[in-house]
């Protein structure tokens, strides 16, 4: 599973408890999950076009 | 009923219940986790690199570099504001250039090697000064398996060994093998060797050769010795002078003798599994490179660049090149025209509309100095004798305790 407090673990104290605390509450680790939802389907999106960029370069 | 009693009689209006939303959040989690389970290396080393720039450097986005020629545009999706940017990289060159790049593979090397037993091993310790056949076997196995260009980070052996009928030291024990790794790892300089000896029969099990069929044997040492007429006293010296290289010409002679020889050898022969992990550094040459003239960065069409050292300009431009990508990420555009530093407005909403121009400096308004010009007139007598020899020194360091050419006076006479 996804281990959110190894995920925060680098950011500066004040951000990881803000974090911290968003997770502990459901409302607030639905909106974490959303983010999350959206950054992987960005990096998704990205990787592909740079797959695709990379093939049309070579 | 009054108003307010009214008001707050009415059923509020219910979200989902935090039990609810638990449950929930888990489902999502689990599909979360399972759509990371099922990303390709590809898309997960990407995944690697975009959370480490982003955690670990600040990053509030990130822009993939596309575009041909010494023009390229990063596009990307700014976490923080929630919209598309792209950056245009100004180049610095005209001409497309090709660069070496060295990239270093994790690269995976198995082999097999027949080493001439384990107890080999534990022989360096309990016979000093004897050679140590397996060690050697080992280390250049290792060393001939890696190719030029790699840099071995791990090794891991697997041996599985018969034992020899001499007793406890026959296969590695835990204080032998960890010598043995730890001299292994200094000489062929690798960061961490990990064995695995496992016994393949019990102490009394050994082979070796049937005289009458040639072929090899298995069985316990009371069942050699009988076929060979041997007691255990009389095997154990034997052994002990084969181990030694001390027989005599006439001993190594007997029948006997070079049985117990050949069965010490048989049961020493072991096949080791090597595996070596290691990176391979490669050089790869990029072409199509240009220079990022705000970081001199060098960047070709598919790197990723970062906003954080980077000025990001947003004009709201769809790239028409890539309408697979989602409409969200690219096609949304500012709702407001973005106005820059200057008070130029570069936000568009027609993704059609063209870049807006930015006047350029007026070249005759610019100011320009002209050069300092260093000269130095020499007259008279002085003319012929100065101008070969110091001539370039006087005209760029003239010197206050000399005279008006910057000639020091010399004794002996006058310049």
């Amino acid at each position: 599973m996804i281990d959110f407090h190894l995920a925060i673990q680098d950011l500066p104290k004040n951000e990881r408890d803000n974090l911290e605390r968003m997770w502990e509450d459901p409302q607030g680790r639905s909106q974490l999950i959303s983010e999350f939802e959206k950054f992987l389907s960005t990096a998704i999106k990205l990787s592909n076009l740079k797959g695709r960029i990379n093939e049309v370069s070579k | 009923m009054g108003f307010l009693d009214k008001l707050f009689s009415r059923p509020a209006v219910e979200g989902p219940s935090k039990r609810e939303l638990r449950e929930s959040n888990e489902k999502r989690l689990k599909a979360l986790d399972e759509q990371i389970k099922a990303l390709r290396p590809y898309d997960r080393e990407f995944l690697r690199g975009m959370g480490q720039r982003s955690g670990s450097w600040g990053v509030k986005a990130m822009l993939v570099v596309f575009g041909m020629g010494n023009i390229l545009r990063g596009v990307g999706y700014d976490a923080e504001e929630r919209k598309p940017i792209e950056k245009v990289i100004s180049t610095t060159v005209s001409e497309t250039e090709v660069e070496k790049i060295a990239v270093d593979t994790p690269v995976s090397i198995e082999k097999e090697i027949v080493v001439s037993g384990a107890s080999g091993w534990a022989n360096k310790f309990t016979n000093p000064g004897q050679p140590n056949l397996d060690h050697t076997a080992i280390e250049k196995a290792i060393l001939d398996a890696v190719p030029p260009g790699v840099s071995i980070k791990g090794v891991e052996i697997e041996a599985e060994g018969y034992a020899s009928p001499e007793g406890d030291n026959t296969l590695l024990t835990a204080e032998h093998r960890t010598e043995q790794v730890g001299s292994i790892a200094d000489q062929v300089a690798i960061d961490g060797v990990s064995v695995n000896v496992t016994r393949k029969a019990d102490g009394n099990t050994i082979r070796w050769t049937d005289n009458t069929t040639g072929s090899i044997v298995e069985g316990k040492k009371q069942d050699f010795l009988l076929a060979h007429g041997l007691s255990d006293k009389s095997f154990e010296d034997i052994a002990h002078k084969v181990n030694r290289g001390k027989l005599s010409k006439s001993e190594q002679q007997d029948p006997v003798v070079k049985a117990v020889q050949d069965m010490l050898r048989q049961s020493r022969v072991e096949i080791a599994k090597i595996k070596i992990s290691g990176v391979e550094h490669k050089i790869f040459e990029r072409d199509n490179v240009v220079t990022d003239k705000s970081t001199k960065d060098r960047k070709i069409p598919g790197d990723l660049i970062t906003t954080k050292h980077h000025r990001v300009r947003e004009h709201g431009i769809m790239p028409d090149k890539f309408p697979e990508i989602d409409p969200w990420l690219y096609g949304q555009y500012p709702p407001d025209p973005i106005i820059d530093e200057r008070g130029i407005k570069i936000g568009a909403k027609d993704p059609t509309a063209p870049l807006p121009k930015i006047p350029k400096p007026d070249p005759l308004k610019i100011k320009r100095v002209p050069p300092t010009i260093v000269s130095a007139k020499i007259v008279g007598k002085a003319k012929d004798r100065v101008k070969n020899t110091h001539e370039s020194f006087t005209k760029n360091h003239p010197s206050p305790q000399g005279n008006r050419y910057g000639h020091r006076k010399q004794a002996g006479g006058r310049v």
